[in-house]
């Protein structure tokens, strides 16, 4: 087969992609839980008065 | 994992500590309500002895951390010997930073592992959140270089995620999940951080030889200060630094301190432990968890690991923001971090050390504000006196003229300087004693590093409490101040950029004077070490930005330049004589 790789200038983002690659290894990493079930509203309370530029929280 | 309880000697350490900085407040509580009391008690001698209690609390617990400091040296910790068979990388997470720099700095840590002949065993990975297309361009191209010319193939990485989700900490989340499995253990970084290959072996070392160990913290000291301000940030940071660590180390027990970079962690325990959920709710207090470090120190502790700070170990290197303001922007996502951890207080099975430090650091900076409102307590307080009663005894027609309570006030502020200036001069004490000096310019020249180091502190003192002050502010009032870029390199900044950034500390400063002429004469010269500062604010930064003398604030990185850091120079040189074209 002709050898066309002289013609082909490479692509150095795709190089430095490639020789770049991490190794294939998942290792899980569960979310942890932070917060106890239900809104925590005190702290909400208490600085509701000092929140200019609240806007409506995105229950989760 | 059941996580077993700290030690006796522990629980005892923080109890004194903790009692000895509770006492200290209450004296000055005690002090400040006797001073109030002359002319009699009313709710602004409340309100101010309730904030000079809180306060002076928080200085002597910086305080009581030094001198317990003083009074021990760091333990020696067990180590494996022979070959080293685990698999570590060291991750270098960058995000819109100069990739000459940094690349430089992957190719010194990596020339100093295969200088201790077990390089074979680590690997480095870049993992770029860069959101510039044209950084991330040059990204590659460095990278590039940075393979051919160490021959990294196969040991040296590159990733460019495409997205930054959850800022730092999920850019190594997201190594973890996709490339964790492979190594044991990850040596955690920062774009600014350098460490040695010794100092790295001997983090995997201490990890094998302890195998309830989830995480090592080391304490890396500034390097390549070159502003005044950074300069005497650099030679704090090296001279003092150790003390309050060594204190902070005595209390640790279990559960240490991880500060984000510059540690090493068991890559399993970290996956296990430390994924960190979207809080709910908006930022500020909502949303990813920006100061996460302290959380996963946390999590890890929960799971029963053991996180320490190995105050010992050196070779471990950062670099510092060039001036005030770079300082004060990086402290307002800290200031954030930090109050958004208020969320976390009540989270479930956490240690009860690991609350205290999420208390502490929402401390950290809330007393700069409680202090700011014990100054304008104090300029508002005559409004709010009684008049005084000259008769206040019935039936006895002499008056009775008020007993001046000046002295406490006295005592009072004798005893915030001690808390101020006492633990670093103790410190200077002991290092001439100790030879530690040697290494900071001679006994000489570390004096007059301190005595310049406390005249600058007191002076920028009241400018950082400004900032403070405001990044609190904003951060209750729901502004989010998100994750931005660092800015590195020189810092200077010119006259101009300094009266922009700090013109409004300037009102302040005067306003301060003035009300207290106005309502405080008698304080005025006590508020004046406090609001002249704020006053001259513009002057305080663009003097601080300037160079500064590389003879002074001398350092045992300058004194005695260590490997990685030459290396790294070394590196810098070599690319500037054939520099990479431009990316379009």
């Amino acid at each position: 087969m002709t050898d066309l790789s002289a013609h082909f200038i490479p692509d150095p983002d795709l190089s430095a992609i490639q020789r770049g690659m991490l190794p294939d290894a998942p290792l899980a990493m569960p979310t942890q839980i932070l917060e106890r079930a239900g809104p925590q509203r005190w702290l909400v309370a208490l600085t509701a008065p000092l929140r200019l530029f609240h806007l409506p929280s995105r229950e989760v | 994992m059941t996580a077993p309880a700290p030690g006796l000697r522990v629980i005892a350490t923080r109890t004194l500590l903790l009692a000895a900085s509770l006492g200290i407040g209450l004296g000055g509580f005690g002090l400040f309500m006797r001073y109030g009391a002359a002319d009699g008690l009313d709710a602004m001698d409340w309100v101010r002895s309730s904030l000079i209690l809180v306060s002076t609390f928080w200085l002597a617990w910086g305080a009581v951390q030094a001198l317990a400091g003083l009074t021990t040296r760091a333990p020696r910790v067990a180590r494996s010997e022979g070959p080293i068979t685990a698999r570590t990388v060291v991750l270098m997470p960058v995000y819109n930073e100069d990739p000459e720099i940094t690349f430089a700095r992957v190719a010194a840590i990596d020339a100093s592992l295969q200088a201790t002949g077990h390089g074979g065993g680590f690997d480095l990975a870049i993992l770029s959140d860069t959101r510039d297309d044209r950084t991330a361009a040059a990204e590659r191209q460095w990278f590039l270089r940075l393979l051919d010319e160490t021959g990294g193939d196969g040991r040296i990485f590159y990733r460019r995620r495409e997205t930054n989700r959850g800022r730092k900490a999920g850019n190594i989340e997201d190594f973890i999940s996709r490339s964790g499995g492979a190594y044991e253990y990850c040596v955690i970084l920062d774009a600014d951080s350098l460490m040695e290959g010794e100092t790295l072996v001997e983090l995997v070392r201490r990890m094998e030889a302890a195998p309830e160990v989830g995480l090592i913290q080391t304490l890396p000291v500034i390097v390549n200060a070159q502003s005044r301000f950074s300069r005497i940030q650099q030679f704090s940071a090296a001279f003092y630094s150790p003390i309050f660590c060594r204190g902070l180390a005595m209390m640790q027990g279990r559960t240490g301190p991880f500060w984000g970079h510059n540690a090493i962690v068991r890559t399993r325990a970290f996956a296990e432990s430390c994924g960190l959920p979207e809080l709910r709710g908006r930022p500020p207090f909502g949303g990813h968890i920006l100061s996460h470090d302290y959380v996963e120190a946390a999590l890890l502790a929960r799971a029963g690991w053991t996180v320490r700070v190995d105050d010992d170990l050196s070779g471990s290197f950062e670099e510092s923001p060039e001036n005030m303001v770079l300082h004060a922007k990086r402290d307002r996502r800290w200031c954030q971090g930090n109050l958004q951890h208020s969320r976390l207080l009540l989270a479930p099975g956490l240690r009860p050390w690991s609350r205290f430090v999420f208390l502490q650091g929402i401390l950290s900076y809330l007393s700069p504000v409680f202090w700011l409102a014990f100054l304008l307590a104090s300029i508002f307080a005559p409004l709010f006196a009684p008049p005084i009663d000259y008769f206040p005894i019935r039936g006895w027609s002499f008056p009775v003229i008020p007993v001046s309570e000046a002295s406490k006030a006295l005592l009072l502020a004798v005893m915030v300087f001690g808390l101020l200036f006492l633990p670093k001069l103790l410190i200077l004490l002991d290092a001439a004693l100790r030879g530690r000096s040697r290494g900071f310019g001679g006994v000489i020249a570390s004096a007059r590093s301190v005595l310049s180091e406390l005249v600058f502190s007191a002076i920028a003192a009241p400018v950082f409490l400004m900032f403070n002050t405001r990044s609190v502010f904003q951060v209750l009032a729901g502004l989010d101040g998100g994750w931005p870029a660092q800015s590195r390199g020189d810092g200077s900044l010119t006259l101009a950029e300094a009266w922009a950034a700090g013109h409004w500390i300037v009102t302040t400063g005067v306003l301060g004077i003035g009300l207290a002429v106005w309502l405080s004469p008698a304080l005025v010269v006590w508020l004046l070490p406090v609001m002249l500062p704020m006053a001259l604010a513009p002057f305080v930064l663009w003097w601080s930005s300037r160079p500064g003398d590389p003879g002074h604030f001398l350092t045992p990185p300058e004194t005695a330049p260590p490997a990685v850091l030459t290396l790294h120079r070394q590196w810098l040189a070599r690319w500037a004589t054939t520099p990479l074209p431009a990316v379009a």
